[in-house]
């Protein structure tokens, strides 16, 4: 876990100019390593090439229950 | 001397109609109410007292004229401080825009008025529409008016708490993960988050643009279903916004509701949720069920992963757009609003995308499975009991048990913001503190007027969203 909240002060400082003390970058390692992990694992089981986000808004104009 | 806010908006409206009152008693009645209820609440962030007179005066002067503008002539209503009106300030419940003036006017603003609707002013909310609670490091917290020492609820907390005191017929709110149900809930009024896309977005102020939805919150299903009436459909403004026709849904309430089908959850669907509000639940079931609605045991998908897609939109979302005032004044949010956007700097754009993409499946999938062969789904809203402003003020007092408390405000609203799916809250008992209780109905999409003939029939037979906080 220590690797990961140095990786995330890394990136905060080199590519958004963030600042982290220690126990911020270890608290937002643990939150982004969670949702990331949860969206990989749900994209693995569902997404495939041609999945388009705007597909969404179809989806809801299809389904549309007066 | 009759006191007309005890009568609700519908009824508020066709007395303004039927000549027995004038807009400006209306107007004149709310102003003494919010004096007496301001001071109990912090409810409106900004008073416009001389301009809604004004207001109703012109309406009253338009009616003896003949002219009724539409279904809200002369209704003193007033909104959460986010949607913008060219010309005058919107907070956002923020330091930040405390003094920002608005370029342009929402798209709501110019339907209600359009209506005849008479806007008294803005009203209290979470900083930016960011927290569940109703606290406000910026303009004072929102109280609930059932108990001050109690949270409203959040965002859209002086919405809420305005309409449950009586100070006003109806408002709006907005809602990106419960913030039009949750304070509707726990206020004791009803609140709809519409179909994705319902409600135009133009001119609100954003959350998280994906999962951003505009509604309703009133005394009654009736009055909630004239507001959304009057505020949904396309507009070109909003690509967003969807062309789907809007349905008469005040001739729609009355529709029979005997047969319809409503699904509850498994019992591990309600796992950790209160005994007080398992216990409303089931008697508004015993209620509809004598309504001659059936009931179905349905299987919820597991909500966590629902939860985290909607995180990870939102974080990211509101990460961009508030870069430039992070980076140049952090120290004028509240530390619990900076905190939450600030993972969305540091998720890869691919899990965003991603959790987009995941979306339509995510739909699809509650469409076919839970919703499939049931007319809604009935759930709470709240999974506990209102708790107290001190134990979940994560700003003054930081830890652990707040922090927890906050993270399960959210279970059962949030994953209907990433599915997009209409959800009306309405109150249905108290807990063992005195404090409403919300049942919550959950549709298929743009299925709104089935929610409020539910709704509206059990309102018919019960007397919960009758009673007012004294």
């Amino acid at each position: 876990m220590e690797d990961k909240a140095g990786l995330i002060a890394d990136m905060a400082d080199a590519l958004q100019g963030i600042r982290l003390t220690p126990a911020r970058a270890a608290d937002l390692a643990a939150e982004v390593g969670r949702l990331n992990g949860a969206v990989r694992g749900a994209a693995a089981d569902r997404l495939s090439f041609d999945d388009d986000p705007a597909a969404y808004a179809a989806l809801l104009a299809r389904s549309a229950t007066p | 001397m009759n006191d007309w806010t005890t009568l609700d908006l519908t009824a508020a409206a066709a007395a303004i109609v039927d000549g027995r009152v004038s807009s400006v008693e209306l107007t004149q009645a709310c102003l003494a109410r919010i004096e007496a209820w301001q001071p109990r609440t912090n409810a409106f962030i900004r008073l416009d007292r001389d301009a809604a007179l004004a207001t109703a005066r012109e309406r009253d002067l338009e009616r003896g004229a003949g002219r009724l503008r539409g279904k809200l002539h002369g209704v003193p209503l007033a909104h959460k401080d986010m949607f913008y009106r060219q010309g005058r300030v919107s907070t956002g419940g923020s330091a930040i825009r405390r003094d920002w003036i608005a370029d342009r006017t929402a798209t709501v603003n110019t339907r209600l008025d359009a209506a005849g609707a008479v806007d008294l002013g803005t009203l209290n909310m979470a900083e930016f529409a960011a927290g569940p609670t109703g606290h406000n490091v910026h303009f004072g917290d929102c109280c609930n008016p059932w108990d001050p020492a109690r949270v409203t609820g959040g965002s859209s907390s002086g919405s809420a708490a305005a309409v449950a005191a009586r100070m006003i017929f109806g408002a709006l709110g907005s809602d990106t993960g419960g913030s039009i149900r949750m304070p509707a809930a726990i206020c004791g009024v009803v609140g709809m988050k519409p179909t994705y896309g319902r409600v135009s977005r133009f001119g609100a102020l954003p959350r998280a643009w994906s999962l951003d939805h505009v509604g309703p919150l009133t005394r009654s299903v009736a009055d909630n279903a004239r507001l959304l009436q009057v505020i949904a459909g396309a507009d070109d403004n909003d690509a967003t916004a969807s062309g789907q026709a809007v349905p008469d849904y005040e001739a729609m309430l009355d529709r029979p509701v005997a047969g319809l089908r409503l699904g509850v959850p498994q019992d591990a669907g309600l796992d950790g949720v209160d005994g007080d509000v398992i216990a409303a639940l089931a008697q508004a079931r015993r209620d509809l069920t004598r309504l001659g609605v059936t009931f179905v045991d349905v299987r919820l998908p597991e909500l966590g992963a629902l939860f985290d897609s909607a995180e990870t939109i939102i974080k990211c979302e509101a990460a961009a757009m508030h870069r430039p005032w992070l980076e140049a004044r952090p120290q004028d949010y509240a530390n619990q609003v900076r905190w939450r956007m600030e993972a969305g700097f540091l998720i890869p754009a691919t899990q965003y995308i991603d959790a987009l993409r995941l979306r339509t499946h995510h739909t699809q999938e509650f469409i076919a499975g839970t919703l499939d062969g049931i007319d809604a789904l009935l759930l709470p809203t709240m999974p506990f009991a209102t708790p107290t402003r001190a134990e979940t003020d994560v700003e003054r007092r930081p830890g652990a048990t707040a922090l927890a408390i906050l993270s399960r405000f959210s279970r059962f609203t949030r994953p209907f913001n990433l599915l997009g799916l209409p959800a009306l809250s309405l109150p249905c008992g108290r807990d063992a503190n005195g404090l409403p209780i919300g049942l919550q109905l959950v549709g298929r999409p743009f299925a709104e007027a089935t929610l409020y003939a539910v709704g509206h029939a059990y309102q018919q037979a019960t007397d919960h969203h009758r009673q007012a906080p004294t």
